[in-house]
């Protein structure tokens, strides 16, 4: 099948069960005609490392000419007017962008369910959240829509609906990846990275995107991601609470691989993860709504969000006010801190650790849950964030026919060692 | 969408999140990056695709301008 045959194929499957499964918000106009314009350089044997390649990007990633819209009202008509850099990335190895993915709106929720424009289905299991907030992202690949989608994880927003839909999705450490271009929830957590059906695809799209950017300060220089041959190597598992069954799958996964020594360990305040998230990305995300006043693109914020979006605009706008006292956002920060050093300290007696990606299975769609419980998805997923650590998902198995996924951990900037355990489970 | 309510459940949320984390033992450390800063010195090419789309999307404009001031400047 030649490459615009492939994309013909997957535009008609957008077009046929998007419409249930709700996973794309726009696609890509043009994407037959710059697939007929790849395939003459495949052809030519001039195209770059993603050619042949399908990829929808999560709508909070700028890419010029498509709508970006958060899947929130107030920049429902925003067109964007620049590539980010992952986007620039992408396009200069021939990637080819089939259209932008539904999503939690601006990434607040971690089930699919506060889009403005409706939630989106798990393809795996429709009667189920898909997760978030890269909900579109993961359901796309899960679908069959796209080969890679791009996401964002603050806390946990690519791990948990890879998770859930049954696909892979990369946290790459703070720094491997700009975020230049990215409509931040909370720059000093946010991270951008793949999702795909399989590891290999991730590791490629790692490789495009990662590297120093001028216009994201914090960046570092990376060498290549590699998958390497693992002789002997000690796994921690951290206490953290988690449904049993999944734990059970895990550890059962786990017991597949020769030559690994596994070991508890104690990372004392883990469990204070979400306790010490939650000021610090209502304080940024407050600030960084400020420019969406409605002046010179799309509508005022306040005026146009949705109930999660709003509380945490509210809370973030009381703690800046009460932070002279230095007690919420500040705080948060030092917790952060002894959260990473404890990481650090324990990366010193294993190699790597893994753990539930989710602690407990996805709820219906539509089914209430309290805010808390919402919050409480990402327990076991914020720690490498606050961390600035990589971590990924892979599937680990089914529990009741829904997917369920086993979290890597790895120091940071130490990718090759997470992916190498990853190929050695897949 | 109740906007106190919501107000609210956000302070208290907030308040309980931070009272755990009261348990921790910190210090205060800052840290100060020297380098790796933007050189601002080095031109950018203007790329003329950005002028037409962010026109597109402003929704007050007058000749070459974006409206974006708040009352009677707009008027």
């Amino acid at each position: 099948m030649s490459f615009p045959e492939k994309v013909k194929k997957q535009l008609e499957l957008i077009k046929k069960e998007n419409k249930e499964i709700n996973a794309v918000l726009h696609v890509n106009s043009q994407a037959l005609k710059e697939a007929k314009e790849i395939e003459k350089k495949i052809k030519a044997g001039k195209a770059g490392k993603l050619a042949g390649k399908t990829i929808i990007i999560k709508s909070n990633i700028n890419t010029k000419g498509l709508v970006v819209c958060c899947a929130s009202k107030t920049l429902e008509n925003y067109t964007s007017p620049y590539d980010a850099t992952v986007i620039s990335k992408i396009r200069k190895e021939d990637g080819l962008i089939l259209g932008m993915a539904n999503m939690d709106e601006f990434a607040c929720g971690s089930s699919g369910e506060t889009s403005a424009f409706g939630p989106t289905k798990n393809p795996v299991k429709p009667e189920l959240i898909p997760g978030g907030s890269s909900s579109g992202s993961a359901a796309s690949v899960a679908a069959g829509f796209c080969d890679i989608a791009l996401g964002s994880d603050t806390g946990g927003s690519i791990r948990n609906p890879a998770s859930h839909c049954g696909v892979v999705g990369i946290k790459p450490s703070y720094g491997l990846v700009s975020r230049y271009g990215l409509i931040d929830l909370s720059m000093s957590l946010d991270q951008i990275g793949p999702i795909a059906k399989n590891i290999d695809d991730t590791l490629l799209m790692l490789n495009v995107i990662r590297g120093k950017d001028e216009n994201d300060p914090t960046t570092y220089e990376s060498d290549a991601i590699k998958v390497e041959k693992l002789k002997k190597i000690t796994i921690g598992i951290p206490k953290i609470d988690a449904d049993p069954k999944i734990w059970t799958l895990i550890k059962k996964k786990l017991q597949t691989l020769k030559n690994i020594e596994i070991k508890e360990i104690e990372l004392p305040h883990i469990n204070l993860a979400v306790q010490t998230y939650y000021p610090l990305v209502y304080v940024e995300f407050f600030s960084g709504t400020r420019k969406f006043d409605g002046r010179r693109y799309g509508k005022k914020i306040e005026e146009a969000c949705g109930e999660e979006v709003l509380r945490r605009i509210l809370g973030g706008k009381e703690i800046s006010q009460a932070e002279y006292h230095g007690k919420y956002y500040r705080k948060a920060l030092m917790a952060k801190q002894v959260i990473k050093k404890e990481f650090e300290k324990a990366f010193n007696q294993v190699d790597l650790i893994v753990l539930p990606t989710v602690p407990r299975l996805p709820h219906k769609l539509g089914q209430q849950i309290s805010v808390q419980e919402m919050y409480n998805y990402d327990t076991t997923t914020i720690p490498a964030n606050l961390a600035e650590i990589p971590a990924m998902s892979i599937p680990a198995g089914l529990i009741n026919k829904i997917p369920v996924g086993l979290q890597i951990m790895a120091p940071a900037m130490q990718e090759s060692k997470m992916f190498s355990l990853a190929k050695m489970l897949e | 969408m109740d906007e106190g309510k919501i107000k609210q459940q956000a302070k208290d949320i907030i308040d309980n999140f931070v009272s755990a984390l009261e348990k921790i033992e910190t210090t205060e450390q800052l840290v100060e990056r020297k380098e790796d800063r933007r050189h601002e010195n080095i031109p950018r090419e203007a790329d003329p695709d950005f002028h037409k789309i962010m026109f597109e999307n402003a929704p007050n404009k007058k000749g070459d301008c974006i409206l974006a001031e708040k009352g009677k400047w707009t008027k």
